[in-house]
């Protein structure tokens, strides 16, 4: 009871990981540019979470879409006043511009927020739901579902809409898009919209039971591109899949072996899966 | 006072360095027509056909087309203006099914999912498609995807296409079928222009050729008439590949 207890609340925090790493992945997926901001894209929506509560007041219902709204104009500020000019230069540009916005991000929290770890009252959704035998903290429960129902979203959006159609065909082929009157950079610019909004929603939604500090955004965009690479590079269903499949073996390793030991577990599978497929669960080859 | 031109391009300048590809060449073409852009290689004749598309920019001029302004607009706002385009190597979704590649296409006119995939089917039945809907599109040999990238241009539903040596490296059946198949797009209702090495495509299809040599219009009118003009003679003669086949144009056995 207790092994089952543990292997939902890591497929729920795992679905969270599953929502903001597809953002990730849809960046990559557009324009083969690597996010190394997007860990602290995490970490400001976190901040988001906690100023909107301890200053406003706001309840979860409202700082979530808050903390989407902000950081999906984020990522659209971002493209237009870096990205779209570093990828006409050299690779290493580019790595370097995310890896320094990463940096800014990073340091201004310090700068605004000190270097102290902070919590959301555990009151905020309160109380524990019981399903079937198993006791839930409500709030990863919440956070677990949304994140879920999100990512599968953004499948659909992707597969079954024009939108996604449009945002597929300049991910496939810029030029050939723009000759069926595409406009390569709004849509490069919405992924990284909608990339930036997935981690507005996920860092809202485990403000609530994580704890939060400037570097939070390391361990978590560690977690990214290792769901990342092993859903395979560009695919929403392997990150949903990589990243349930991360939050489950985090919480076994943490209960079977120790708390300590749960980030080597999942990195020694990593690179175990890597050895023979390379291009991820669901990549292609 | 007869309506305004669906193309108008004057006095389009591509220079490449000190070489100008493209020197002072202009182009009226009325809705509904059939154009024929012919000239030996290196003319100029591909550049400027490369510079109405909007993929490239010409250095100066004025393009004009459906009532606006689209000197320097880049290729998507072609598209949505009404023209869509071929290449002589065709460019095509090659991940996706050629189903999905029409539809992208559609989507330009038909935001909501069922129509675009309704009229991406119409488009594969008029361009034989039909039966190879499913399969991945980089599966396709190069005639299917030259037929795909048409099909994908006509979903977009264009006023003006613009085929570029569309029939390069057909057989002879397959010309005259392909001939067939762009005298149906004009009954359509779509004006053409048409980039092509084959004298016979324009004889038989054009309505007016228009030719080019060394980035300039040297001749223009009736196909047959065009082919006799001596500016015309003298820039084929000595271009021996094409020379031939202009002079065994002219005297029919």
């Amino acid at each position: 009871m207790i092994l089952a207890q543990v292997i939902v609340s890591g497929l729920l925090l795992g679905a969270v990981y599953a929502l903001f790493s597809s953002g990730l992945t849809l960046i990559w997926g557009m324009m083969n540019v690597v996010n190394f901001a997007h860990g602290d894209f995490v970490m400001l929506a976190m901040y988001v979470a906690f100023v909107a509560y301890t200053l406003l007041h706001l309840p979860p219902l409202v700082f979530v879409p808050l903390a989407a709204a902000l950081l999906f104009l984020l990522g659209l500020f971002v493209y237009a006043a870096i990205i779209r000019h570093v990828t006409r230069g050299p690779m290493l540009a580019q790595i370097l511009s995310t890896f320094g916005l990463a940096l800014l991000l990073r340091y201004t929290a310090f700068w605004i927020f000190s270097a102290n770890f902070v919590t959301l009252p555990d009151t905020l959704v309160g109380g524990t739901v019981a399903i079937g035998g198993l006791r839930l903290q409500a709030a990863r429960l919440l956070a677990g579902a949304v994140a879920l129902v999100l990512t599968v979203g953004l499948h659909l959006l992707l597969t079954r809409t024009a939108l996604g159609s449009r945002l597929l065909a300049v991910a496939e082929d810029r030029a050939a898009a723009q000759l069926v009157g595409i406009r390569p950079d709004r849509m490069q610019g919405l992924a990284w919209g909608i990339g930036a909004a997935s981690t507005g929603i996920a860092g809202a939604l485990i403000a609530m039971f994580y704890y939060i500090s400037p570097t939070v955004g390391e361990s978590l965009a560690l977690i990214a591109f290792v769901t990342v690479c092993l859903g395979g590079f560009g695919s929403v269903p392997g990150a949903l899949l990589a990243g349930l499949a991360i939050g489950v073996i985090e919480a076994l390793s943490a209960y079977l072996i120790g708390a300590v030991y749960q980030d080597v577990v999942v990195y020694a599978l990593f690179v175990v899966l890597l050895w023979f497929r390379p291009q991820g669960l669901l990549g292609q080859a | 006072m007869p309506p305004e031109p669906l193309l108008e391009a004057t006095g389009i300048v591509k220079a490449f360095g000190s070489f100008r590809a493209v020197d002072g060449a202009g182009l009226t073409v009325r809705e509904g027509e059939i154009v024929g852009l012919i000239g030996p290689n290196g003319a100029g004749k591909s550049t400027f056909f490369n510079c109405l598309a909007g993929d490239t920019q010409p250095t100066a001029g004025l393009i004009r087309f459906a009532g606006q302004e689209v000197t320097r607009a880049p290729a998507d706002a072609h598209a949505r203006a009404g023209m869509a385009r071929s290449f002589q190597v065709p460019v095509t979704f090659e991940d996706m099914t050629v189903l999905e590649n029409v539809m992208v296409g559609a989507f330009l006119r038909h935001p909501h999912r069922r129509d675009a995939r309704e009229r991406a089917r119409e488009m594969l039945e008029v361009t034989g498609l039909a039966r190879q809907a499913e399969a991945r599109a980089g599966g396709l040999g190069t005639p299917g995807r030259k037929r795909l990238e048409i099909a994908r241009a006509l979903a977009t539903e264009p006023r003006l296409l613009l085929l570029d040596e569309a029939l390069a490296g057909l057989n002879p059946t397959e010309v005259r079928d392909a001939i067939g198949f762009v005298r149906g797009l004009h009954a359509r209702g779509i004006t053409l222009i048409v980039v092509e090495h084959i004298m016979e495509v324009i004889l038989s299809l054009a309505e007016r050729a228009v030719v080019f040599n060394q980035g300039k219009v040297i001749a223009e009118g009736v196909p047959r008439a065009v082919v006799d003009d001596p500016a015309v003679v003298e820039a084929y003669i000595g271009r021996s590949l094409a020379g031939r086949r202009l002079r065994r144009r002219r005297n029919p056995p």
